[in-house]
């Protein structure tokens, strides 16, 4: 089983090399850089400020003072905000992370709770309008949703506010404060859920029909056992195992997901800040960042072998 | 005879419902399995054994299938008319089942304990420790060394062999009247066969069990068989004690059937088999099903159904060649 | 056990109607509602798109400037924006830049992905190695930042505008193609352990015929149907590069682009003429292409049908 692992860790060494140089090497095409666009810099200034940053190295060179740095944990200093990119991440990060926590958890439950109900009632008149609403939520463009919603609820409507995070020029505290964020968080948290929620839904519906036709279940039937044993206790654990691989997908999606949300809300996290650094182009924060979601998808990939290795006896024990 | 049957199945038709039409999967069976005997179905792959088998164990899945007609009567119910709570009752309990595949038929990520435990916990209202006890000494009926070991592994862990003497302790686990083994040698190995068979038998005489035996392997009939059952299409088309059976087939089908099994010690040239397969179960016409394979058709066979006719007491027939009655004649 | 069993009678029936495969597939799937609603509403779509411009006498982005931001009227049916043009005929237009950018790049990720996979698939070892990391890294960074950098290094090297839908084509295909080529890959994988491919190896058959006749024919199905959701998928990619400037930009109309104008704040609240037809619209068309994707995938093959 160690042996598993440390292949599987190897195994991602490539993938990670591989997706550093091609984010390094579509950085570096892009003509022009911060020092460029700034045009309140002299050009004697702007040749000081390219040697400080290793501008003007070739492009081996500053991939592998990039990679170099990037092995110990630096990502690079943000040209913007004039700060180590690590520490801008850090700063942002969580108010992403935890619309992404809450919009993940709120997913999950609610495609398993529905995708199973669904599977066992096949044909019924909640299927087929689950059925319906999950192809609607696969085809409603995320940005456009955000706006929709904006528009009724927030100037329509006047329940809730347009973007943000908290109210401005208010100083609320304790529970108010709590509440006020979580008022700023519903929108985006909706949106973000109806992204991934329909797919979801779908795959567990599909997961459970397919188990559901298993000779195990058939087998759990012959025993006399209560429908619901067979559904829960048989069908259920196994058409839930593959999923663990999904979840970790999602995180590192859902982070991709907030470049949009968090532009459309206003919300400040790190998509947010993404697209600010997109407009002055400040490519160590951009990098920085990519580099940051491809390590986080890698990373929450090997978690869940580990998870499916544990959950599944199958694998755990090769 | 019906008064000793713990079996009785009448009339039973099961058909399933597709796209392409409606599958006569079995078409108007009627038996009785009497206590403490063996009753073998035997037939081709796909002329209804196994939805017979399972239309009276109540696990047709619908749709697609369905049960349409017919009556199953086990120790003074109907199967087909019971409640599902009631089925449940007797499923497991009173008739349980073993199945062809054990590799996909056992849970892979229960332990083959819990999976043991399971019927005795629903039916016999154990408690934990008394149902681990039980499946353990189960474990070590089945054949079973280091049984301890083996009830706290997975199903993967086990050999194809091993895998169907735990389906074959899990079904012998709340003590049933009547065992249904769809086919339980067929996934296995040649030389494990005959053990698992040995098995099944010798359980199935100590416990004074009845048992449904579905095979297409004669061998196997003529050496735990009392009674046989020959299906073709979704019909029985013969049946009688198996020394009848055996001594003086009447039905091309089940002659063809035997002469198709290699015999020891003589040496035939050639195999025999049966020209041509089972016609598409959609559809049927009312004919003899077998018409287009018989050596002996006739030109009634194409146009009727031909009736139940008696050979002996413990012998029928449906087969134009031995019907005497009038439609016969015309 | 028992779908066993009509399985081995369906087989049969086919065999009996000598009825090809495609006929098969074309008969089951004309039987699904849900398909063949998705089906039409596409048809009808891409006859509006194509034909309606041709009928408006407000083509070409013909500016009207005594007409600007009208509501919707009998002359106008769905207003008219800021330089007064005819928002039901820019919709129309844009639908044609849309529609063609999500079947474009579902044509190019389509022949990327079924080029490698098959590949990858067929001669293993070195090139499946190569292929498969390929895809492994671009798998690796999510969609949405990707495409952004890659839209930014167009815009920084100064495409033409009206090349700009090309290019994005292209690069909607360049992160399609990976999944592809998987699927492909898994697909002759498995078909090489059939016995059919193994007569091939027995006979001797050239490394070409065993391509061409035998394996690539049988992924077809599952490219069909993977290539029908692509498009919806690349479709929904466009509209959001557009709707943040990256994507096809003005002159040229794009559905997402179009909502573009929710980015201006009385726009946003006071003429939502401009931007929520174009969000219906690929709502609409997404809708329609999964509905038909969906059902090919069901009528291609029953055993994984899911509905």
């Amino acid at each position: 089983m160690n042996g598993y692992f440390i292949k599987r860790i190897l195994y991602l060494i490539p993938t990670l090399i591989g997706a550093s140089v091609l984010i390094f090497l579509l950085y570096s095409l892009v003509p022009g850089d911060f020092v460029d666009t700034d045009p309140n810099l002299t050009a004697e200034r702007k040749a000081e400020l390219k040697e400080l940053y290793g501008l003007d190295q070739p492009l081996v060179t500053r991939y592998i003072t990039w990679l170099g740095n990037l092995f110990q944990g630096d990502l690079g200093y943000s040209m913007q905000f004039q700060r180590p990119v690590t520490e801008v991440l850090g700063n942002y990060i969580w108010s992403s992370f935890f619309v992404a926590l809450a919009s993940l958890i709120i997913t999950w439950l609610v495609a398993i709770i529905i995708g199973v109900i669904s599977a066992t009632r096949q044909y019924s008149l909640f299927d087929s309008i689950i059925t319906v609403l999950v192809f609607a939520a696969m085809a409603t463009p995320s940005f456009f949703l955000g706006l929709i919603l904006i528009k009724i609820f927030a100037v329509d409507l006047g329940w809730l506010p347009a973007g943000g995070m908290i109210t401005t020029g208010s100083n609320y505290t304790g529970w108010e404060y709590i509440f006020d964020i979580g008022e700023h968080m519903l929108l985006p948290v909706l949106v973000l859920t109806m992204l991934s929620v329909g797919g979801l839904t779908r795959y567990f519906r599909t997961n459970m029909l397919e188990v559901v036709k298993q000779d195990f279940v058939r087998t759990a039937r012959a025993k006399g056992l209560k429908e619901k044993a067979v559904i829960y206790k048989h069908a259920f654990r196994n058409a839930m195992l593959p999923a663990i691989t999904l979840f970790a997908f999602e995180l590192p999606a859902l982070f991709g997901g907030a470049i949009i949300t968090e532009q459309i809300f206003n919300y400040p996290g790190i998509g947010a800040i993404y697209m600010q650094a997109f407009t002055v182009r400040d490519y160590p924060l951009l990098m920085g960042f990519t580099m940051f979601i491809a390590l986080l998808t890698v990373i929450s990939n090997l978690i869940a072998d580990i998870f499916y290795g544990i959950a599944d006896p199958r694998v755990r024990l090769k | 005879m019906e008064d000793h049957a713990i079996l009785n199945v009448k009339n039973l038709s099961t058909h399933f419902f597709t796209e392409n039409g409606v599958v006569e999967a079995v078409n108007h069976v009627s038996f009785s399995l009497r206590k403490g005997k063996t009753l073998c179905i035997v037939g081709e792959s796909g002329c209804g054994k196994s939805v017979t088998a399972m239309s009276i164990m109540g696990l047709i899945s619908s749709p697609p299938g369905k049960i349409v007609d017919g009556e199953v009567w086990f120790e003074g119910k109907d199967l087909i008319r019971a409640s599902k709570k009631d089925m449940r009752k007797i499923q497991g309990n009173e008739i349980s089942m073993i199945f062809q595949e054990p590799m996909t038929s056992l849970n892979p990520v229960l332990t083959v304990g819990e999976q043991i435990m399971e019927p005795l916990i629903e039916h016999k209202l154990l408690t934990k420790n008394q149902a681990k006890k039980q499946a353990v000494e189960l474990i070590k009926l089945v054949g079973i060394g280091r049984s301890e070991e083996v009830f706290k592994s997975y199903p993967h862990q086990l050999s194809g062999g091993m895998q169907q003497r735990i389906m074959i302790a899990i079904a012998l686990s709340c003590n049933p009247k009547l065992i249904i083994a769809d086919e339980p040698t067929t996934a296995l190995d040649v030389t494990i066969q005959a053990q698992i068979l040995d098995l099944l038998k010798n359980i199935k005489e100590e416990r004074n069990m009845s048992m449904i035996l579905i095979t297409h392997d004669l061998g196997v009939v003529a050496e735990v068989a009392d009674y046989v059952v020959v299906m073709y299409a979704g019909k029985v088309i013969e049946e009688g004690t198996v020394f009848e059976i055996f001594k003086d087939p009447k039905h091309p089908y089940t002659k063809g059937l035997l002469k198709s099994k290699p015999i020891i010690n003589q040496r035939n040239k050639r195999l025999y088999s049966i020209p041509g397969q089972i016609p598409n179960l959609i559809g049927l016409e009312p004919s003899c099903y077998f018409f287009e394979r018989c050596e002996h058709r006739m030109d009634i066979c194409r146009r009727k159904l031909p009736e139940n006719s008696k050979v002996n007491h413990d012998h029928q027939v449906s087969c134009w060649l031995y019907d005497k009655s009038e439609g016969a004649l015309s | 056990m028992s779908m066993e069993l009509i399985r081995g009678g369906v087989k049969k029936v086919v065999g009996y109607k000598k009825s090809s495969l495609w006929t098969q597939v074309l008969h089951r799937l004309m039987k699904n509602k849900m398909a063949m609603l998705g089906f039409w509403f596409l048809v009808l779509i891409l006859l509006i798109c194509i034909f309606g411009p041709l009928f408006s006498k407000y083509a070409n982005s013909r500016v009207d400037a005594a007409y600007i931001n009208q509501p919707p009227s009998s002359e106008h049916w769905l207003g008219t924006d800021k330089l007064g043009r005819d928002v039901f005929t820019r919709l129309m237009e844009a639908g044609r830049i849309s529609l063609t950018v999500g079947l474009g790049s579902m044509i190019l990720s389509v022949t990327i992905g079924t080029v490698l996979g098959v590949l990858a698939g067929f001669y293993r070892g070195i090139v499946d190695q190569i292929v498969m990391r390929m895809a492994d890294v671009l798998m690796t960074i999510p969609n949405l930042p990707l495409l952004f950098i890659m839209t930014a290094v167009m815009s920084e090297w100064k495409v033409p505008a009206e090349y700009r839908l090309y290019i994005v084509m292209i690069l909607l295909s360049f992160i399609g193609w990976p999944g592809l080529a998987r699927l492909v890959r898994s697909q002759i994988l498995s078909l090489r352990e059939r016995e059919f491919m193994q007569a091939t190896e027995a006979l001797g058959l050239r490394d070409s015929r065993k391509l061409f006749i035998h394996l690539l024919p049988n992924t077809f199905p599952l490219v069909i149907v993977a290539g029908t959701l692509n498009v919806g998928g690349a479709i929904l990619s466009e509209s959001v590069l557009s709707y943040f400037g990256l994507g096809v930009v003005p002159p040229t109309a794009s559905w997402g682009n179009m909502i573009n104008s929710a980015n201006s704040l009385v726009d946003f609240q006071n003429r939502p003429w401009l931007w929520i037809p174009p969000g219906l619209a690929i709502f609409v068309t997404v809708i329609s292409i999964n509905l038909l994707g969906d059902g090919l995938r069901d009528a291609i093959d029953p055993k994984m049908k899911s509905r």
